[in-house]
């Protein structure tokens, strides 16, 4: 990667860091500007709306969780993060699967507060291709981590029946990122855990025993400290 | 002649592909994993076989 590439790397994951932080403030009750000042407080328009793509449907946790309302001004600036940012219309690579996944369960979960009535967007695919086979845990669990914004109540999908359906791969995902203390991946698959025990799905780990292990122990970035405010929120809520 | 501006900012390729990459983030490569040691047993016997005896009470006392 060249040092522009880089740059581009590390300024993206800063602000979508600051934008994940004030969901997480959200999700708590605490004060927070909207999505729209969020975005026209911000020098760097690009930056902004690119941060806003990364954080994605999370920006939703908090209406999905705790009953937020809907800011018509927030359904203009997806709108513009994805003018921003063109979505891969015919995936090749994991990446392009895994960030048309992604799109998805942001417009899925925006077009479901905005408009109930309206059908779902289709899926870009199907769960196999952007997961892999379950045999293949160590992979499998890595792909599952990385859709971690697809673990949303009510969200749906086959992303997720595909996950509801392996307890025993992922409770083996989670065991091995915790023995390589690779917390980032923890955290994520700690959603997935939640979200099971949300949906009373038996499963060899305990969420709760989890995610206090995690809090403990994975660090105190904003991205980390949403990913754990929604495995929270999600056990409370089971 | 009309002047067409674009009304979004659209993201250069770096920015794209910077994008792309922290919408799937891989493993951490490097981690404090125990990792299996196969030549473990003959250093813990090398080191046994090595270490000083055991002090031994001296006899005119």
């Amino acid at each position: 990667m060249t040092t522009g590439g880089r740059v581009a790397e590390t300024s993206l994951a800063g602000a979508a860091d600051v934008l994940a932080g004030q969901v997480v403030d959200a999700l708590r009750g605490r004060e927070r500007p909207g999505l729209v000042a969020h975005v026209d407080a911000c020098g760097d328009r690009t930056l902004v709306l690119g941060a806003v793509r990364l954080v994605g449907s999370d920006l939703f946790a908090p209406h999905l969780l705790t009953g937020h309302l809907l800011d018509p001004g927030d359904v203009e600036v997806v709108s513009d993060s994805f003018a921003c940012f063109p979505v891969v219309r015919a995936p090749a690579s994991h990446e392009q699967h895994v960030t048309a996944w992604r799109d998805w369960a942001t417009a899925t979960a925006l077009l479901r507060l905005a408009d109930p009535g309206e059908a779902d967007p289709g899926p870009p695919g199907d769960a196999d291709t952007v997961l892999g086979d379950p045999v293949e845990w160590q992979t499998w669990s890595v792909h599952v981590a990385q859709l971690a914004p697809l673990a949303l109540p009510g969200l749906g999908g086959p992303v997720v029946d595909a996950v509801f359906g392996q307890p025993l791969a992922l409770a083996r995902g989670v065991t091995r990122s915790l023995l390589r203390r690779d917390h980032a991946t923890s955290v994520r698959l700690a959603r997935w855990t939640a979200l099971l025990h949300h949906d009373r799905i038996d499963q060899p780990l305990d969420p709760h025993l989890l995610a206090e292990h995690l809090r403990l122990y994975a660090g105190t970035s904003a991205r980390t400290a949403l990913d754990l405010a929604i495995t929270r929120r999600l056990l409370e809520a089971a | 002649m009309a002047l067409h501006t674009l009304a979004h900012p659209a993201a250069t390729t770096e920015e794209r592909t910077a994008f792309t990459a922290l919408m799937a983030p891989p493993e951490t490569p490097v981690s404090d994993a125990p990792l299996y040691e196969p030549h473990a047993a003959g250093g813990l016997l090398l080191g046994l076989l090595i270490s000083p005896p055991v002090p031994k009470e001296p006899k005119d006392r």
